[in-house]
């Protein structure tokens, strides 16, 4: 834990030198060695305040939800330290990319509580949060007490989702809920229950044969979902329009759990429909960068593929 | 900003308000407009989107602002210091009226602990000691909360009375560390600033015996309790009221100079001169027919008074004016100095604080005859103006006089004139006059400073010679002992005229009771008053022998009890394991209140001889014990302890 003065602490260090200074110009006056005293007090207090405040305090990571380019990033930190302590005037730094940016202020927090942190909007990418540091300049102002917890974490701000649906070549026209692709399904097999499954695939039948939970496995009639393809030998606005497009199509899949496959030169990402990951997929979506024009082609396209972005046309090419 | 905050800082802002109030420097239509606008700044919050309103409040400001300056620099030191004290408090309100967004309240607190500390100087009675802790509490409470407190929206529910909880006790931890500070750290209390001649800041006044008599007092001065004399009369005899310290012959407009010898270029100009009777007696021709007038009605006492001075820093013996001798108990490191005016110096040589004990004995000194034409002609001398409230007395006294009246009867008119027509009042308190005018007019209130000089400039104008005399009233009498007490708050002036034949003759103009009449009241509330002010009077007036006295009762304590258990050795016994106990029983608690994991992961680092390091989890303290190849015995028990705490860290 680090402990250094506050602008505040310094102009106050000046007003007590002074203090002290016209105490010595002038006879001495019990009322003023009084005062004197109090405000010697007071810093002492607020010296020792910041350091017993922070002591054995430090925060943790819990959590950082992705999210669209300018959109603020929901954090949540987590107090450690003694238990039952109070730590008051706590406020929260990330060090993200080498910057130091205030994610949470709050007035008081219990070791053990989570805190609820912000992050504004960034650029589109991968930041890495290297740091967090707990700081606090309770009681008085006049310290900063600072402990610092070196984290490994990652701020996705991924391209902010386009507003209009993708139209489909195969007649698949999105409806601005559905990706492309099959909606059908039929139970392929049973196996056995696994934490995340939902209540409603049990197969209770079989459960209760075998006295331990069953969950029916599903598959998607009309395939596998839909192939997105994304050519990046194109100008960098060009990509993020057809990053845009993408990233709707991904989220959109998510929520109505689609089956998903995102390829890319040098990169082939899937979405499970069952158990929907989309972090892997919005993180190489934050991360994309266009390539040289002469770079090799992206995968093959199949007949349920989508093509995002082209040399040719250098926009989206559906 | 939180609401609960706006409120701390308007509390503050009055407070200091009321600090420059009890100065009683700052005239009333200022002040009221400035507690007027403080009071309102919570309804003017609301106009502050407007940018007229900000334009006219700025304004406003500006003027007040300029005027202050301009007639700080243009006006006496009076009027300086209070332009400077409204300046400081017309900054206060318009902080508190902007603070927010734009302004930080960083200033606000500054500049409101420079307006208590300036205040002090002038007014460090007990209304500013209530003032001041009063202030000391919101001031705490007003920083807590200003840290804490996120800048934009609302606290959590309970977050203002949870800090609002802990700024109390850290109020009250400030307050008694300041306390124990103020008792315990070493200091010279009789310190003399290097730069005192130069400031002329001395402490906060207080009612004692002053080399000087000014009338130009603005402040409330302190009624110290502290004792100055004891007197001691033997069987019961009440001793004179009247003891002498100085006496003032020259009035400047605004105060008097002290008696001179070379102004009077004669030892026996004015009194009959002490003679030394023996090394420790000191004398001067009796005649023991001598009255008094006026108020000494026990001037005149034969009898010996035992006297013990405790308080030597006046620098004086203090003598009645009809004194013939008087015994020192010693003189061994002290110089007794006896001046033509008849006072007697006393420098005292000897190491720190000690008493001084003498018997006095009452008679008259024999009277000069006449006095010289130099010494008349200064004890008869007047301003060269004369102020027209001054004249216009003395014209009524004339014309209510008896016709014939004698020197002496015109005296005693004059004397019950202005003990019954004018008041009194302490300077600095409401309705007390801030001139001698005010006074004379009966527009104010004086002290017995105005009473003195009053009286003394109405017989000089009827060319009757005259000198204003400080010193002390004995006026206060133990019940238990008998004996009376004088204390630092019974300093008081008053006037002796020369009349031929009589010679020299005590006058009190001040009304009979007057003196610390503050502290004299009865009931309830008065009770209080004076208790405070008692206690408050010994913060002010704690020195070095108060200090030794504190350590000397720490050690008895200390000895006594350990004498105490030296004598019992089973009850003492039993209590320390009582105590133990107690203490024992009370950390187990508290290890019980932390939960098992944890004291496990504790018993196992301590095992290890490890420790935490800062942002350090427990799982990243088992890899680092591993790569130390320490004990592995001692690494398994870590690494279930590290389980096991990770289970009830985490197991929500």
């Amino acid at each position: 834990m680090r402990l250094r003065p506050t602008g505040l602490g310094a102009k106050g260090a000046l007003f007590f030198a002074a203090v002290v200074l016209l105490f010595f110009a002038t006879a001495y006056s019990n009322l003023f060695f009084l005062l004197t005293t109090f405000l010697g007090t007071l810093g002492a207090l607020g010296a020792t305040g910041a350091w017993r405040n922070l002591r054995g305090v430090s925060v943790e990571l819990v959590s950082v939800e992705a999210a669209a380019t300018g959109d603020p990033h929901a954090l949540r930190i987590r107090v450690t330290g003694p238990r039952g302590k109070i730590v008051y005037g706590v406020l929260v730094d990330a060090v993200i990319d080498g910057h130091v940016r205030c994610i949470a202020e709050v007035a008081l927090a219990r070791v053990g509580e989570t805190i609820d942190a912000a992050q504004k909007g960034m650029p589109r990418g991968v930041h890495s949060i290297e740091a967090l540091t707990v700081r606090s300049r309770h009681p008085f102002g006049v310290c900063m007490a600072t402990a610092t917890t070196t984290v490994r974490a990652e701020v996705i701000a991924h391209p902010r989702p386009a507003a209009t649906p993708i139209a489909n070549a195969h007649g698949h026209a999105g409806d601005g809920t559905k990706p492309p692709g099959g909606d059908e399904e039929s139970i392929a097999s049973l196996r056995e229950w696994r934490q995340g499954d939902a209540v409603r695939h049990i197969h209770w039948k079989a459960t209760a044969r075998r006295g331990s939970p069953i969950v029916k496995e599903f598959e998607r009639h009309g395939g596998e979902g839909v192939d997105l393809v994304i050519d990046r030998r194109c100008e960098l606005a060009s990509l993020e329009t057809a990053l845009s497009e993408a990233t709707r199509c991904v989220l959109e899949a998510a929520a109505t759990r689609q089956a998903l496959r995102l390829r890319s030169q040098d990169a082939s990402l899937e979405l499970d429909a069952d158990r929907p990951e989309v972090a892997p997929l919005l993180r190489w979506l934050a991360s994309a960068m266009p390539l040289p024009k002469n770079a090799p082609p992206p995968p093959v396209a199949s007949q349920r593929s989508i093509t995002l972005t082209s040399v040719a046309h250098g926009g989206v090419d559906a | 900003m939180p609401e609960a905050l706006r409120w701390l800082f308007l509390g503050i802002v009055l407070l200091d308000l009321a600090f420059v109030q009890l100065t009683g420097t700052v005239t009333s239509p200022w002040l009221w407009a400035l507690w007027s606008c403080a009071a309102v700044t919570p309804l003017l919050a609301r106009l502050h989107e407007h940018a007229w309103y900000r334009a006219t409040w700025n304004a406003a400001v500006v003027a007040s602002f300029a005027f202050l300056v301009h007639d700080a620099v243009t006006s006496g030191l009076l009027h300086m210091l209070e332009d400077g004290l409204l300046l400081s408090a017309l900054c206060q309100v318009h902080l508190l009226n902007n603070i927010g967004q734009r302004q930080r309240p960083d200033l606000l607190f500054f500049n409101s602990f420079l307006i208590a500390f300036v205040t002090s100087f002038f007014c460090g009675d007990l209304g500013w000691s209530i003032a001041f802790a009063a202030y000391a509490g919101l001031l705490v409470l007003a920083l807590q909360l200003h840290v804490c407190l996120p800048r934009s929206g609302d606290p959590p529910k309970g977050a203002v009375r949870t800090i609002a909880r802990d700024g109390l006790s850290r109020s009250a931890v400030a307050l008694a560390l300041t306390g124990a500070v103020f008792l315990l750290w070493p200091r010279d209390f009789k310190r003399e600033g290097w730069m005192s001649d130069s400031l002329h800041i001395g402490g906060a006044p207080i009612v004692a015996f002053a080399d000087q008599v000014r009338l130009d007092r603005t402040s409330t001065p302190t009624l110290s309790e502290a004792p100055v004399m004891r007197l001691v009369m033997p069987d019961g005899e009440l001793p004179p009221t009247h003891w002498r310290g100085a006496t003032f012959v020259q009035f400047d407009g605004a105060g008097w100079q002290q008696f001179r010898i070379r102004d009077f270029g004669n030892r026996r100009a004015t009194d009959t001169p002490w003679t030394v009777a023996s090394a420790t007696q000191w004398r001067r021709a009796a005649t023991g027919d001598q009255g008094s007038k006026g108020t000494t009605r026990r001037d005149d006492a034969s009898a010996q008074c035992a006297v013990t001075l405790f308080d030597t820093s006046g620098g004086r013996l203090f003598l009645p004016l009809l004194t013939s001798s008087f015994d020192l108990e010693f003189t061994a490191g002290a110089l007794v100095d006896p001046k033509a005016d008849g006072i007697v110096a006393l420098v005292d040589f000897g190491e720190g604080p000690r008493e001084v004990r003498y018997t006095v004995r009452a008679g008259a000194p024999q009277q000069l005859a006449e006095l010289s034409a130099t010494a008349r002609a200064l004890l008869t001398q007047t301003p060269e103006n004369v102020p027209g409230p001054l004249r216009s007395v003395e014209q009524e006294l004339r014309r209510t006089a008896p016709p014939d009246a004698s020197a002496a009867q015109r005296a005693e008119h004059a004397r019950s004139w202005l003990a019954g027509s004018r008041r009194y009042e302490l300077p600095g308190t409401p309705g007390a006059a801030r001139t001698l005018d005010d006074f004379l007019l009966g527009t104010g209130g004086g002290h017995c400073e105005h009473f003195a000089t009053a009286l003394c400039l109405l017989l000089r104008m009827q060319a009757i010679p005259s000198r204003v005399v400080g010193g002390y009233v004995a006026q206060e009498q133990d019940a238990a002992t008998g004996a009376f007490v004088v204390r630092q708050k019974h300093a008081h002036a008053w006037v002796e005229a020369w009349f031929p034949g009589h010679g020299w003759v005590t006058l009190d103009a001040t009304p009979e009771g007057a003196v610390a009449t503050a502290a004299d009241d009865d009931g309830l509330l008065a009770d209080a008053r004076k208790w405070m002010e008692g206690v408050w009077s010994q913060v002010t007036g704690f020195g070095e022998e108060e200090r030794a006295a504190m350590f000397s009762w720490i050690g008895d304590s200390i000895t006594q009890f350990a004498l105490l258990v030296v004598s019992c050795p089973l009850e003492s016994s039993l209590v320390i394991a009582l105590v133990a106990l107690l203490l024992a029983y009370r950390r187990r608690l508290r290890q019980l209140r932390r939960p098992a994991a944890v004291r496990g992961l504790e018993a196992a680092m301590r095992r290890l001889r490890l420790s935490l390091q800062d942002g350090e989890t427990p799982r990243e303290l088992l890899v680092r014990a591993a790569s130390q190849a320490a004990n592995p015995l001692a690494i398994e028990t870590l690494e279930r302890a590290v389980i096991a705490h990770e289970q009830e860290r985490y197991r929500s």
